[in-house]
């Protein structure tokens, strides 16, 4: 029997609310515990390129609502990125609604198999 | 060791709310006793858990936190309410405090800063966010203003800025086109009601209350 090493995901988590960052790290910091690891939190545009460069995040969450944060800078990086990206924009002014991007890079061979059923789950 | 402080947290975005409960809950001497998701569901855990201390947001569906804060007060006039939100608008901060919100979070907050002034609150204290406090000065000023402003007619104000730009009791029968004996009449009243002795004296009180 062969065992797959299934690699830790990467996550950024960007807020300016220090509550809204470190509740959600504390939260899911254990519940994530070898599958993922909560690599960088920054709190603006500057630290959140840099970390977006440094780390290849498999998952960042952004709170776009601190005036230090661009919801359409974020919305850029994603579309121009290659890599295997989901992306979560959360509003703290807004509790009705989180919209999350799923970015894939496949092969076409990958895309007509993925394609055979979208809606697979994960 | 002390008895844990029983805190429920009200607030609607759920991301925010479950974070902010599992970092409570990460504090020494706190107990996360209950959660709601809006004032109506908040109400009916009130009644059941009887908190010491509510974490409350404003901006909530169904029963906003000034709502809810008020209909808690009804319940328990005692009990310690802390607002804690993104609003930074005067209407939903001074109606906070009007309807006796013992502080005024922004979720901004460092979580240190939140764990120190649960405890102040706890103490029976009042807190407020540093951004906000300016605003709340400014309200008291404004509204003292307006209190001081009601103390004298508006005629009386008129006859004030006119003594304020150095004019004699006939320039100002001028002005605004009354006897010069109504003038007099006018400026006796400012000097009773504003308890000064003289026109000079009656400017600068003016001035010192915002009243020209």
């Amino acid at each position: 029997m062969t065992h797959h090493k299934i690699p830790v995901r990467r996550v950024v988590i960007i807020s300016a609310n220090p509550l809204f960052r470190e509740g959600l790290r504390t939260l899911y910091a254990d519940r994530w515990k070898g599958k993922a690891l909560i690599v960088a939190t920054p709190t603006n545009m500057a630290e959140a390129d840099a970390a977006l460069e440094k780390h290849q995040p498999n998952l960042v969450i952004v709170d776009y609502d601190d005036k230090t944060i661009n919801r359409a800078e974020f919305l850029e990086h994603f579309f121009d990125g290659k890599s295997t990206m989901q992306m979560m924009l959360v509003s703290l002014g807004d509790a009705g609604e989180v919209v999350i991007y799923d970015r894939r890079k496949l092969t076409p061979a990958d895309a007509q198999n993925w394609l055979n059923d979208p809606w697979q789950e994960e | 060791m002390n008895k844990p402080v029983r805190l429920m947290v009200v607030d609607d975005h759920a991301l925010f709310r479950r974070g902010l409960i599992s970092l409570l809950e990460e504090m020494p001497n706190l107990q996360v006793v209950g959660e709601a998701t809006n004032g109506k569901e908040a109400l009916g855990v009130f009644e059941k858990q009887r908190p010491d201390l509510i974490l409350l947001d404003i901006n909530m569906p169904v029963m906003n936190g000034i709502e809810t804060l008020t209909a808690i007060r009804k319940l328990n006039p005692d009990q310690k309410v802390l607002m804690l939100t993104i609003s930074q608008n005067d209407e939903d901060l001074i109606g906070a405090i009007v309807a006796g919100a013992n502080g005024y979070l922004l979720k901004n907050t460092e979580p240190d800063v939140l764990h120190s002034t649960l405890v102040q609150a706890m103490a029976g204290n009042s807190v407020l966010s540093p951004e906000v406090t300016s605003r709340v000065l400014q309200a008291v000023r404004r509204s003292q203003a307006d209190r001081n402003r009601s103390i004298l007619s508006d005629r009386e104000i008129d006859v004030l800025k006119c003594l304020a730009r150095g004019q004699t009791t006939s320039q100002i029968a001028g002005v605004l086109f009354i006897s010069e004996n109504t003038v007099k009449t006018h400026i006796r009243h400012i000097l009773e009601k504003l308890e000064v002795n003289n026109r000079a004296e009656a400017v600068a009180r003016a001035s010192q209350l915002e009243l020209i």
